[in-house]
């Protein structure tokens, strides 16, 4: 069946039967393509469970089966799959709920705050080194949303139907604080531009330079620096903090 | 490094955490999936937090030692970091492979046992071990597709490896009955024929179902009866080793699984201590 001369060769032989559309007809080898399909199902499950209860069992599974299809696993780590399934729901000619595919984006925000690296939060002193360089930390995710979804996310988990989804269009910031609790920030256009212009290798006094903000504005700012440092949402990307 | 527990440990799966956590039940050990310690978070802290009351064991399931194109090593440094930062008792792997090129699968092939394969497997292990600084036990996986052309036999290859690289061997008794029944061959046999006894370090004991002509090993019920007496003859051949109960798929309440290590320490003679 397989030729097991060259290990390369077998593996490159044996993936491609395992991960065909079509199932095996060899019993031993559909085992492991179920195994490969339902271990990628249950991953996806696991990180959309909102999105799984909105959509329905069956819709889901039929929204899966082309993900896996067109995005195969490529870490060993299976904290890492799913990251494009929004995109793909976006994408999808027969999806009809329009906020859905943000729905699926601020799961995959909240898996990644609750699971992403330790990385070492920066502190207030990094943050005013005027060679410093600041980013956000791994366990905290910026999205852009385009519906108020935590109402739906809520009702989902509780097995509730949603009630109306609002338009709303908002930068946010899903991050894990220091203590684990999973924090939820909707940043004012004022902050969206504060922080990208942050994070985009510009030290602090740079960007204030920049956005001259107001003493209104500035107070604004300084509590949103406050909670993220104090949350630790921000890290270091200098290599030698000063 | 403290003596091995004897007495029977239990996977550790997120429904059980919080009990677990709560009521700290008498096991042997808690065996984790090493893959499932990745990255951060609260996750982490609560394995610490358990680590001080039991003995953990880091079983890896995504490294793919059996691959043809070179370990993934930053794979190996997250297993490293954890092995480092929890200290367990056992670090262990499987004879398999689920990754090649840029394509994973989470899934443990079969690996046809070729010098080639010999090569590659005793020169990633030696790889492990080294980055690691530890022992990996190597587990046998379950079978379900027979191929043609083979160098050496299932046991025959773990002994090979375990005698060239210094790895231990963990054997899986229901991977062993499930494996021998879909290929046809003795699972006594298959204990005989592991020729390096002293390699043998840890068992695992787990459930399957019968699918057609082929039998699964889905982790998802208790252990079968065979699976039990191929474990006496294992323990008659290796004496008593670090058992674990292991289940994966329709987990049960956490009293099943400690019942089904109760049981596993009665075969053992061992009183369940932690």
């Amino acid at each position: 069946m397989f030729d097991t001369r060259s290990l390369a060769g077998f593996q490159v032989e044996f993936l491609q039967a395992v991960t065909a559309s079509q199932p095996p007809e060899h019993p031993g080898l559909r085992v492991h393509h179920d195994t490969w399909f339902l271990g990628l199902i249950a991953c996806l499950e696991e990180v959309y469970a909102a999105t799984r209860t909105t959509l329905g069992e069956e819709a889901f599974k039929a929204f899966a089966r082309d993900y896996i299809h067109a995005h195969p696993q490529v870490h060993g780590d299976r904290n890492l799959y799913g990251d494009e399934f929004a995109d793909l729901l976006t994408r999808h000619p027969e999806l009809t709920i329009d906020w859905l595919p943000a729905l699926a984006r601020y799961e995959w925000a909240l898996h990644r705050a609750e699971c992403a690296d330790d990385t070492p939060a920066c502190d207030f002193e990094a943050l005013l080194d005027p060679h410093g360089r600041i980013g956000l930390h791994p366990a905290t995710q910026r999205i852009h949303l385009d519906h108020d979804i935590r109402p739906a996310y809520t009702a989902a988990l509780a097995g509730e139907a949603p009630s109306p989804v609002h338009s709303l269009v908002c930068d946010a910031l899903i991050g894990r604080a220091r203590d684990d609790e999973i924090l939820h920030l909707c940043l004012a256009p004022l902050e969206a531009e504060f922080l990208t212009l942050l994070t985009q290798e510009r030290s602090l006094m740079t960007v204030l330079d920049r956005l001259n903000p107001t003493p209104d504005d500035m107070s604004l700012l300084q509590t949103l620096l406050a909670r993220l440092v104090q949350n630790g949402l921000l890290v270091s990307l200098s290599e030698n903090p000063s | 490094m403290p003596p091995l527990p004897l007495a029977a440990g239990i996977g550790l799966r997120a429904p059980h955490v919080a009990q677990i956590a709560e009521h700290r039940p008498a096991v042997g050990f808690l065996e984790v999936h090493t893959e499932n310690y990745f990255g951060g978070g609260a996750r982490l802290k609560t394995l610490e937090r358990l680590r001080e009351t039991y003995p953990l064991s880091f079983h890896g399931v995504g490294l793919s030692l059996g691959r043809a194109d070179g370990l993934d090593r930053e794979h190996l440094r997250q297993v490293a970091a954890l092995v480092k930062r929890f200290d367990p008792i056992l670090v262990s792997e499987h004879l398999s492979w689920s990754a090649y090129s840029h394509v994973c699968v989470p899934d443990l092939l079969p690996v046809p046992l070729t010098h080639e394969a010999l090569d590659i497997f005793a020169g990633h292990i030696d790889e492990f071990q080294q980055l690691v600084g530890r022992q990996v036990l190597i587990e046998n996986p379950s079978n379900y597709v027979a191929f043609d052309g083979l160098d050496y036999d299932e046991p025959e290859f773990l002994s090979l490896l375990a005698r060239r690289t210094g790895c231990g061997l963990l054997l899986d008794l229901n991977n062993i009955f499930v494996s021998a029944h879909n290929l046809k061959r003795d699972p006594l046999a298959y204990l005989d024929g592991i020729g390096y006894a002293k390699s043998v370090q840890q068992f695992h004991l787990a459930g399957h179902i019968r699918s057609g002509e082929l039998l699964l090993d889905t982790h998802g019920t208790t252990v079968g009866a065979d699976v039990w007496s191929l474990y006496n003859q294992a323990l008659e051949k290796f004496g008593p080793k670090p058992t674990l109960i292991e289940w994966d798929s329709d987990i049960p309440p956490l009293d099943i699984l400690l019942a089904q290590a109760a049981e596993a320490d009665r075969h053992t003679r061992i009183p369940a201590h932690v």
